[in-house]
């Protein structure tokens, strides 16, 4: 049975639900992926859209992203400081997000709706009041918004 | 025997002395973040309050209790009382003043880093060398068990240890090597930045670091539970345990079991 266990788990459960992948968690507003001109969602050319957040104390960049239902969604985490959490509440998307990593999560959403993204690792004082919120638009109405729009959401 | 006992009791009052006001910071915790109204509602006693709550119920507890159990196993099982009575005192008294210390810092408001640490996040020093005295001073209870045993077992030769020493030792071993992933944290990364040798925490390696405490500590809060229910239990029913030797079996299980067993925290987190 152990046997059983071992060799299910390195088959089919053995990996973690983001990519291993490091980044310099002090020059991320630098250059590279990480810098503000990247953030929020980016349609890639397969129709498959990325979201990238930063996840710092304590607030997320930025603090509302747009998605397109019924696509294939990537979220792109990490943090300039402490370890935060990622969590959309109802859907299983849920990782840490740890400084010097990057957080690679994937999704769908089937319906357009509004879904709660609370920082669910501590991460100082104003740990509780850090949260977020995506958006999930439908599908054909997505691409006309402009990239400004696209990293902010209308208020509620 | 009456000496062994003083010794168990002082783990057990200990424990317990910490327990009852953890409960209540527990309780408070809970009003705090209710709709309900809490007396003394101030938002960074919060997380000094889940700070001090932590630690109390994941080690302070925890390791005094084993500790305790562990003595008055060791003392009733083998019929005879615990030998290396002085070490066992010197291990009470350093696992109580780290035990002061790390509460002292978190009183003061300046170690809200939870028990699992957080890092980057970083807190007083006090708290990380009291954390440090209350889990590196529980080796020389390790250390008794083993003594205790083997000294037995070279008095009483062709004889099996008793099945409630046979599980205590096996907890001490289980928690020697639990133990070794957040002593090294701190000791390689913790206390270089907490004494300022260091600016930055490579929070990746704490992580897998403390992932071999993190799950195998729990096995060790169990283990006491366990041995009960194999030895005490079957006695006070008036019957016997059904198998020694699969008795014996459960705890060498238990010990394999617990070495890999963090490891699914890293799988699980980045």
């Amino acid at each position: 049975m152990m046997i059983v266990i071992v060799a299910t788990g390195i088959a089919h459960a053995l990996h973690p639900p983001s990519n291993v992948e490091t980044t310099d968690p002090v020059r991320l507003h630098l250059r590279g992926e990480f810098a503000e001109s990247n953030l929020g969602t980016a349609l890639e050319p397969d129709g498959s859209a990325t979201v990238r957040l930063i996840a710092q104390q304590y607030s997320f960049v930025p603090n509302c992203a747009l998605v397109p239902a019924d696509t294939p969604v990537k979220f792109r985490l990490t943090s300039p400081d402490t370890i935060h959490g990622f969590l959309l509440g109802g859907t299983n998307v849920n990782t840490m997000v740890v400084p010097g990593f990057v957080s690679e999560v994937h999704t769908r959403f089937a319906a357009p709706g509004d879904y709660r993204m609370p920082c669910h690792e501590f991460c100082g004082f104003g740990h509780q009041g850090m949260w977020a919120r995506v958006t999930v638009m439908a599908h054909d109405q997505f691409p006309k918004l402009t990239s400004l729009e696209r990293t902010s959401c209308a208020p509620q | 025997v009456h000496r062994s006992d003083r010794l168990a009791l002082s783990h057990l009052w200990v424990a317990f002395g910490f327990f009852v006001p953890a409960v209540v910071l527990g309780a408070w915790q809970m009003l705090m973040r209710s709709p309900l109204p809490a007396p003394l509602d101030d938002p960074d006693a919060y997380y000094a309050s889940v700070t001090l709550h932590g630690t109390v119920m994941a080690y302070v507890v925890t390791t005094f209790f084993a500790m305790g159990f562990g003595y008055a196993v060791a003392a009733t099982s083998l019929g005879r009382p615990v030998r290396g009575l002085i070490a066992a005192w010197i291990g009470f008294a350093i696992c109580l003043i780290g035990t002061l210390m790390a509460a002292a810092a978190v009183l003061s408001g300046r170690a809200s880093v939870l028990y699992t640490f957080y890092p980057p996040l970083l807190a007083s020093r006090w708290y990380y060398v009291g954390f440090f005295l209350l889990v590196g001073g529980s080796m020389i209870w390790v250390v008794l068990m083993i003594v205790n045993m083997m000294s037995w077992k070279n008095e009483n030769p062709g004889q099996s240890v008793p099945l409630a020493m046979f599980a205590v030792t096996a907890t001490a071993l289980l928690w020697a090597w639990s133990a070794s992933g957040v002593l090294l944290e701190l000791v390689g990364i913790i206390f270089p930045a907490a004494f300022g040798a260091t600016t930055q925490i490579d929070a990746g390696l704490a992580r897998t670091l403390f992932s071999v405490t993190l799950h195998g500590i729990v096995y060790f809060w169990l283990m006491p539970a366990y041995i009960a229910f194999y030895t005490l239990v079957p006695q006070a029913a008036g019957g016997r345990l059904y198998s020694d030797t699969i008795g014996r079996l459960t705890f060498i299980m238990f010990l394999v079991v617990s070495v890999p067993v963090g490891m699914h925290h890293l799988l699980v987190d980045p």
